[in-house]
């Protein structure tokens, strides 16, 4: 049985209070709380253990890189990568996704090629995109959404040609919490010789990924959106695409060998690998995923859904309440992002703040998508395993008292 | 601190009516001797919170200004107010009122109550994260100024 009170208890975080009264933490997309496991084991690598990788031959050395490597198979296990040497471990998603832009982008794409996103992009993978856009003249193609906010499968269809080198797609809606049908997409992309590289930022910590099943080509995602630190992210890819790649940041650790002239860069994944990594972050990361694995993700995944029906249900119930995305669970994971009446989603925010309740207000780091929904700005609410509904249901009665400080009513229309 | 110091009657009260909101009218006789027009605009891009702002420069005194905008509460009645502050202010004035109103916003300098309706934002203060909201309106109107004042310096 699901006991998500039982798993608050490893979360010293969630006994705070704030302003008064206790913490209900609703910004999970933005990034989760740590159980005490992982906080301690960061604490014990420095205490116990501290020192550099690869390059030490003393105990202190090999008993990090030990520990380094071994967050390195277990991740790959995580998401059933064929071998560990497909996990790079980079910074966070958003470096991961530069990598690739970077280092496969920059070598393999030409003037005319296209890169196809779609709306409901985070930043962070249409960025990396236009700047390389302007370097190399490729083309960056949206697919559209429909009006429920789930991405248009015949529009994306019609935007995929010969041209489209890549799809660049999240998983999972950061701000509309949609999740998108990577199979089918990936089938589409293969059949037309287009690779294919999932956002997981939002997924990875809520769905159980096989990446050999889904025959996605890139997967990035970050440590701190699932229970681990932050500073650590994720980039898998297929052995022989990561192989054909040159290396992202010169420097120690990604080479075999350097003379005065020229230099020879090491295998996969070292040769991503340059500088001395967040070891610290990525031990912790560790022990995230062996906590996620403990509880379960399919367990999670059951979670969320059934936090999200409640939410939905009783945020439908409440009158001016927009809801941007599908109105049922379908479709949608552990994210719903909303507008009450016509208050600001700032003003929102800082009343429910006042109540102890966290949420996101502002455009999420997805203006594009923002401006599609004709809107600047939106509150968002998002859970992960250790909420509860009796937090929803402190949540709802918060929101629906943030009329009272508008007590005039609605604005004059301008 | 209570929710209710931050938004206070007179802020909720500029937000759901606004003063100064709009564009000014071009094409009225009022303006025809003044000189320059300006506009400005900024947003806040943590937030998307906007506002460009119009106003007319005569004798180097803002004659008129209007205002235009999207965001919260606070930083709508702060570009309301300010737009009832600065109306009829030399510009030198108006660069003493926006420090000062900046000071006293981050907490450097408590008010004197000299600032009418305005003081009643000082209480966000005691909100760091937004603050930025309630300056933005006036950042805009110190760059508004600032381009003013070079454009006059090439015209000569």
């Amino acid at each position: 049985m699901y006991d998500a009170y039982k798993i608050r208890e490893d979360f010293p975080i969630l006994k705070e209070r704030i302003n008064g009264k206790p913490l209900v933490y609703l910004d999970n997309s933005a990034t989760t709380q740590k159980p005490t496991i992982v906080i301690e084991t960061i604490c014990q690598y420095y205490r116990h253990y501290n020192a550099n990788i690869h390059r030490s031959v003393h105990s202190l050395g090999i008993r990090a890189t030990e520990a380094y490597e071994k967050t390195r198979r277990d991740v790959a296990e995580f998401i059933k990568a064929p071998n560990p040497n497909c996990i790079i471990f980079t910074k966070g998603t958003t470096e991961s996704i530069n990598l690739i832009a970077y280092s496969w982008g920059r070598k393999f794409l030409e003037r005319g090629d296209e890169v196809l996103l779609t709306l409901m992009e985070h930043h962070s993978n249409i960025v990396p995109w236009q700047m390389l856009s302007k370097e190399r003249d490729i083309k960056i193609k949206f697919a559209p959404l429909n009006t429920d906010g789930t991405l248009n499968l015949d529009a994306f269809k019609n935007l995929l040609t010969e041209r489209t080198k890549l799809v660049s797609i999240t998983y999972v809606s950061n701000v509309l919490g949609v999740i998108n049908p990577i199979k089918d997409i990936v089938e589409l992309a293969h059949k037309i010789g287009a690779l294919v590289l999932v956002d997981g930022a939002q997924s990875v910590p809520s769905i159980p990924i096989n990446v050999q099943d889904l025959d996605v080509d890139f997967l990035a995602f970050s440590a701190h959106k699932m229970l681990g630190p932050t500073g650590v992210g994720v980039l898998y890819g297929k052995e022989e695409l990561l192989d054909k790649m040159d290396p992202f940041l010169g420097g120690g650790e990604m080479i075999k060998r350097v003379t005065e002239e020229d230099f020879i860069w090491a295998d996969i994944p070292y040769k991503f690998e340059g500088g001395t990594q967040n070891i610290a972050g990525v031990i912790g990361f560790d022990k995230a995923i062996e906590y996620l694995n403990n509880v379960g993700v399919e367990s999670i995944y059951k979670h969320e859904k059934s936090l999200v029906s409640y939410a939905l249900e009783r945020l439908l119930d409440i009158e001016g309440i927009t809801i941007y995305g599908p109105i049922t669970n379908n479709s949608r994971l552990n994210i719903i992002s909303f507008n009450y009446r016509d208050i600001h989603p700032h003003d929102i925010a800082t009343i429910l703040d006042q109540e102890g309740i966290a949420i996101r207000a502002g455009h999420h780091c997805a203006q594009p998508l923002h401006l599609a929904l004709g809107i600047s700005a939106s509150c968002r609410i998002s859970f992960y395993l250790y909420n509860t509904q009796e937090e929803i249901d402190r949540f709802i009665e918060a929101l629906k008292r943030v009329d009272r400080t508008f007590k005039n009513g609605n604005r004059r229309t301008l | 601190m209570e929710i209710e110091e931050l938004y206070k009657e007179i802020i909720l009260d500029h937000y759901q009516n606004p003063r100064n909101y709009g564009t000014l009218d071009l094409s009225s006789t009022f303006y025809r001797g003044a000189y320059p027009f300006c506009t400005a605009e900024g947003e806040n891009s943590l937030c998307g919170d906007s506002i460009y702002l119009q106003f007319f420069v005569e004798e180097d005194r803002i004659v008129d200004i209007k205002f235009r905008g999207e965001g919260c509460a606070l930083s709508l009645a702060s570009a309301s107010m300010m737009t009832e502050m600065v109306k009829g202010k030399t510009l030198e004035e108006v660069t003493t009122l926006i420090n000062r109103v900046k000071s006293i916003i981050e907490g450097k300098e408590k008010s004197q109550d000299e600032l009418g309706d305005f003081q009643a934002l000082e209480g966000v203060k005691n909100f760091p994260v937004r603050i930025k909201c309630v300056l933005l309106a006036w950042t805009v109107l110190e760059e508004g100024i600032k381009d003013y004042k070079t454009r006059i310096k090439k015209e000569g």
